[in-house]
């Protein structure tokens, strides 16, 4: 038991990013499809596993041995990674369901990319420097590029919100190259880690790399209203597609965004800058992503503006560059990746020949009442109800905001909650209380493979009701990015 | 000094050149050409910043990916569009988008 | 029974009523009896509470902990434990009622209305034994996301924008303006705690205390305050089986109690320091109940009618509560009292004359009574209450607010009041009348067999209970006065 723990403590992070990739190279390769999803799985929990028991041994046990030189944990990355990993895990196991319908060759090649889109920002999370930083990025971000192409099989609409994601990965990639290369040169330092204590030659060099770089993260995490290319992908796309950028590359790049703020925001010349950006981007996508959301004729767009509004909270609560911040940009982070699990996941269930379209989830509570469940709960997590993550995320919102007098902030949080009122109002009244219009398909026993990521999303977002653990690991882990031992 | 001051601007003007015409141009091949614009002026300001090799390195291999990725969909979008223009695929894909009952 | 088991039941049965209704819809017989099984246990559990409230009982159960240093947790109070019987008992009555209703009807989804009036009672018990701030908040959330589906349960288009306004505008004030208020709360007191004797008490200043009575009054959406009242009309064409919920035991009376339990627990004395705010309050609520009882007058619908005369009626409990007295709190608690037992048998009667006779509108009820004596009989005591007519609950609870408004320096409210009254006798009393005066219509029943047990007797026992204030109210002066008393 010691030496098993010895050697987690020792190898558990190398493994833990090594895991994924080497998981998506077998899957590659295996033949047949139920075999590569098979290998894929194990590849998939067995990555969650090992991230997960890091984690609560670097969180909790304070352990602090880095595997490579180019790796580091810290609060965001011993947090946010375990949450990325499970969900991935939990795609991959509904992914055969999805694929199902368009098996061919290529089949094995979107489960490896799901692997490989978490690995990339896992990886990113845990990089030392900016290089391994920008590599894991466009590993993660291409590779969800890649997926969405090859996921359009039944709608070619999702080939043409591929392309949209790729020019606009395109642009972040430019911006961020140019960003982070300011940055390393301004304050000469090329470790993140190494950022809050660097004397930084040329602060204006260095604070307008830190804007490029929040921007280009920005586009990524579809942060209104820097998210154009989300409506053709979420509208038409494939369903995994949708999951894993909904969930994954979304919160991905939203966790990236966030580690890098607790390294600016401190340095010297540069937090004001920074906290200022992240504030007004904040702002706007919680207002933009809200209206968005309430008028959304798609129920998927409908999801992704409610995410853009959940991830401009997480940039306020960055912003706010405190213990407290942090801890409730974390919790909202957590929050914004259950409840999309749970709304992406329940939204696939939708039947009939335009599952995208409003009309689809009309009475879904009732034939698919797991489904139903899950897209209901996602819902009242977003509006920020009572008793769901996503109210216990804006709560820590609020208060880290009142307490930084920020009423601004906490008024945004609220805002958020009153449009949320609209949309999930809306969308719980039809899948409640309409008749079930869409005509569903003959479906297989492999629907239940949706099951897990639905029951998962639901308990989740009810964490809420008993929230110790996940709030102390928010706590260390806030603590942790701003500095401040816990 | 003014030199590289001028080499920086230029490089980050034709990066966001190209960032413009990665986002917003009416056709697909302009859109990748946008790209790799705006990959050329990034490496333009990376050479004149004087980073690192590694960086230099990986800043060519994510170009490179990118530009092979969007080579690969301009494939695939022909084929199964039958044209390019970004217009005509949004055109295409309203014609069968789903409308909001009045309620 | 323990008081702590006594709270769980209260807030559980009917929780658990609802989840196995749901599971089990057939056979008819299980499913009714699981719903008044429920209902009853809870009612039990509420009358076991008063008891403990009077012997002074510490109970609580803590459900959860949502936030660090704040538990979702429900008490005894004696406050708390009377609206919680009042909620519990008229919903054992409600609850047999439904199952009447519905076999009577034939209606769609018994099951589903008889789990959501479940659901929203347990609610409205949650806001009444709520232990701090934030759990009054998440029970009252309970309440308007049960309530709603209500609202277009077995209706079409219509119903569903109705339930769309009820809900927005019920969850807009209280996302809106009541979490602001609970967050300012917390800000200044440090704590959510309620206090006997105000948790503000000695942290505010005037202005902060005026902002704060505003927020507080026009979150609580369920008591109707103009201009947060659009929810009752939205909701008065619900189906006849929702309406009691919605207008007497959970919606409205929940946001009421959630009114009076701020003005006790959190403000106390500092009412006083937020005269202005609590006066402009005092005017719209008078001026509203008018207004709503002239509307009232003016409908011929019934369901709307009835709708707009619980509106005057619960304006007067935020007038009680908000006139910084002793005297005011309990006369607010007393109108909550009248006006639960009056609305609650005045929406059965409704109901199952709808269901018997088809008749909906205020002149068809003319010579009904004497068809239908006991329902009728029943509505005439109701009405006669909710009119505040000696010796019925509403005549004390009336007496008592113009006496404390006067003592307050507030003759026009208590002119408010009076006129209320009058109006609401209009509104009222002709129709009580004219269902005993008139001559019986032939062929009236739709039903052969008239109406069943099951219709006529929680009637009949809702209109008894307007008439238990008569006796009761010395005793419930002493019961409740830990409610204004502040704790040594």
């Amino acid at each position: 038991m010691e030496a098993a723990l010895e050697a987690l403590r020792s190898y558990g992070l190398a493994a833990s990013l090594i895991a994924p990739f080497a998981g998506a190279a077998l899957v590659a390769l295996a033949p047949g499809v139920r075999f590569a999803w098979v290998v894929a799985c194990v590849a998939a929990i067995a990555t969650a596993a090992l991230t997960l028991a890091v984690s609560v041994q670097h969180l909790f046990g304070h352990a602090n041995t880095d595997a490579a030189a180019s790796l580091q944990t810290d609060g965001a990355s011993l947090f946010l990674t375990p949450v990325l990993a499970w969900c991935a895990a939990l795609i991959l196991i509904a992914a055969i369901k999805f694929q199902q319908e368009a098996i061919d060759r290529a089949t094995p090649l979107v489960f490896a990319l799901v692997l490989a889109t978490s690995g990339g920002w896992s990886l990113a999370l845990h990089a030392r420097d900016w290089v391994t930083l920008l590599v894991g990025v466009e590993i993660g971000a291409l590779a969800a590029v890649a997926l969405a192409a090859l996921s359009s099989e039944r709608d070619r609409g999702g080939l043409h919100g591929a392309l949209r994601l790729f020019s606009m990965g395109a642009v972040a990639s430019a911006l961020m190259l140019i960003g982070t290369a300011m940055i390393a040169r301004g304050a000469g330092v090329d470790a993140l880690a190494d950022l809050p204590m660097a004397f930084v030659r040329m602060p204006a060099l260095v604070a307008a790399g830190a804007v490029l770089v929040v921007l280009a993260l920005a586009m990524r995490a579809a942060l209104a209203p820097l998210h154009a290319w989300g409506g053709a992908l979420f509208g038409r796309g494939g369903d995994l597609a949708v999951l894993v950028v909904g969930v994954i590359a979304c919160v991905g790049a939203v966790s990236v965004l966030l580690r890098i703020a607790s390294y600016v925001l401190p340095a010297p010349a540069l937090g004001e800058t920074t906290a200022f950006t992240l504030a007004a981007i904040g702002v706007a996508s919680v207002v933009i992503g809200s209206v968005q959301a309430a008028g959304a004729v798609s129920v998927r767009r409908l999801g992704f503006y409610a995410g853009a509004a959940q991830a401009g909270c997480i940039l306020l609560a960055a912003a706010l560059g405190s213990p407290a911040g942090y801890s409730a940009a974390l919790i909202l982070t957590f929050g914004m990746a259950v409840a999309a699990l749970a709304f992406f996941a329940g939204a696939a269930a939708a039947p009939g020949e335009r599952p995208y379209a409003m009309e689809a989830i009309d009475g879904l509570g009732r034939r698919a009442p797991l489904a139903g469940a899950a897209m209901a709960a996602a819902a009242l997590s977003f509006m920020g109800a009572p008793l769901t993550i996503g109210f216990l995320g804006r709560w820590q919102l609020m208060e880290a905001s009142v307490g930084a007098d920020w009423w601004w902030a906490a008024s945004a949080g609220i805002a958020a909650s009153l449009a949320g009122v609209f949309f999930g109002g809306r969308l719980i009244e039809r899948l409640y209380f309409r008749r079930i219009v869409a005509v569903a398909a003959p479906v297989g026993a492999w629907r239940f493979s949706l099951g897990p990521a639905l029951v998962v999303g639901i308990v989740c977002v009810a964490l809420a009701v008993a929230p110790e653990v996940l709030l102390r690991a928010a706590g260390l882990a806030g603590a942790d990015l701003a500095g401040v031992a816990p | 000094m003014i030199l590289h001051a001028v080499i920086f601007m230029v490089g980050f003007a034709i990066a966001l050149l190209g960032a413009a015409l990665a986002s917003s141009a009416s056709h697909a091949l302009k859109r990748v050409v946008g790209a790799v614009i705006g990959f050329a002026g990034a490496a333009l300001v990376l050479s004149e910043l004087g980073v690192s090799e590694v960086f230099l390195i990986a800043a060519s291999a994510i170009a490179f990916a990118h530009i092979l990725f969007g080579a690969a969909l301009v494939v695939r979008l022909k084929e199964t569009y039958g044209g390019l223009d970004v217009a005509d695929m949004d055109a295409a894909d309203r014609e069968s988008e789903p409308k909001e009952r009045v309620s | 029974m323990s008081a702590e088991l006594a709270l769980a039941c209260v807030l559980g049965a009917p929780i658990l009523q609802a989840a196995l209704v749901m599971l089990l819809p057939r056979p008819p017989g299980l499913r009714d009896l699981l719903h008044m099984l429920g209902a009853f246990i809870a009612a039990a559990g509420a009358f076991v509470l008063v008891g403990a409230a009077g012997e002074q009982s510490q109970a609580r159960v803590v459900a959860a902990h949502p936030l660090p240093n704040m538990d979702l947790a429900f008490s005894v109070s004696p406050l708390g434990a009377l609206a919680a019987a009042l909620i519990c008992g008229l919903g054992a009555l409600h609850a047999v009622h439904n199952v009447g209703l519905a076999r009577a009807s034939g209606a769609k989804t018994p099951a589903r209305l008889m789990a959501l009036t479940g659901l929203a009672n347990a609610g409205a018990a949650g806001v009444a034994l709520s232990d701090n701030l934030l759990s009054m908040f998440i029970a009252y959330q309970v309440v308007v996301m049960a309530a709603f589906p209500l609202v277009a349960l077995d209706r079409e288009e219509e119903g569903r924008a109705a339930s769309r306004r009820f809900l927005s505008t019920l969850l807009l004030a209280s996302m809106g303006l009541l979490l602001p208020a609970i967050v300012w709360t917390h800000g200044l007191a440090g704590a959510f705690d309620f206090a006997p004797g105000g948790a503000l008490v000695g942290r505010v200043d005037s202005i902060t205390a005026n902002g704060l009575l505003v927020l507080f009054v026009l979150g609580f959406a369920g008591a109707a305050t103009p201009p947060v009242h659009g929810w009752i009309s939205a909701a008065s064409g619900a189906s006849y089986s929702g309406l009691p919920t919605l207008y007497a035991i959970a919606v409205l009376p929940s946001g009421c109690i959630g009114i009076l339990k701020v003005a006790a627990f959190v403000f106390g004395p500092v009412l006083a320091d937020a005269r202005i705010a609590a006066l402009v309050l005092i005017a719209l609520a008078g001026v509203g109940m008018c207004a709503a009882a002239l509307v009232a007058l003016a409908r011929q619908d019934l369901r709307e009618r009835m709708a707009y005369s619980c509106m005057a009626q619960s304006l007067a409990v935020v007038t009680g509560a908000l006139l910084a007295s002793p005297a005011g709190i309990f006369a607010a608690v007393l109108q909550v009292v009248a006006l639960s037992c009056a609305a609650a048998t005045l929406m059965m009667a409704l109901a199952s004359v709808a269901v018997v006779t088809e008749r909906h509108s205020a002149d068809a009820f003319a010579g009904l009574g004497r068809l239908m004596p006991w329902t009728f009989a029943s509505f005439g005591l109701a009405a006669a209450s909710m009119i505040g007519l000696p010796p019925f609950s509403g005549a004390w609870a009336k007496l008592w607010l113009i006496t404390a408004s006067a003592s307050a320096g507030m003759v026009w409210a208590a002119v408010l009041i009076a006129v209320a009254a009058t109006l609401t006798f209009m509104h009222l009393g002709p129709l009580a009348a004219n269902a005993f005066a008139s001559r019986a219509p032939a062929d009236a029943f739709k039903h052969p067999d008239g109406a069943s047990f099951w219709l006529v007797a929680p009637v009949f026992l809702g209109a008894l209970a307007t008439l238990w204030l008569l006796v009761m109210a010395d005793p419930l002066a002493n019961f409740l006065s830990p409610t204004w008393t502040p704790e040594p």
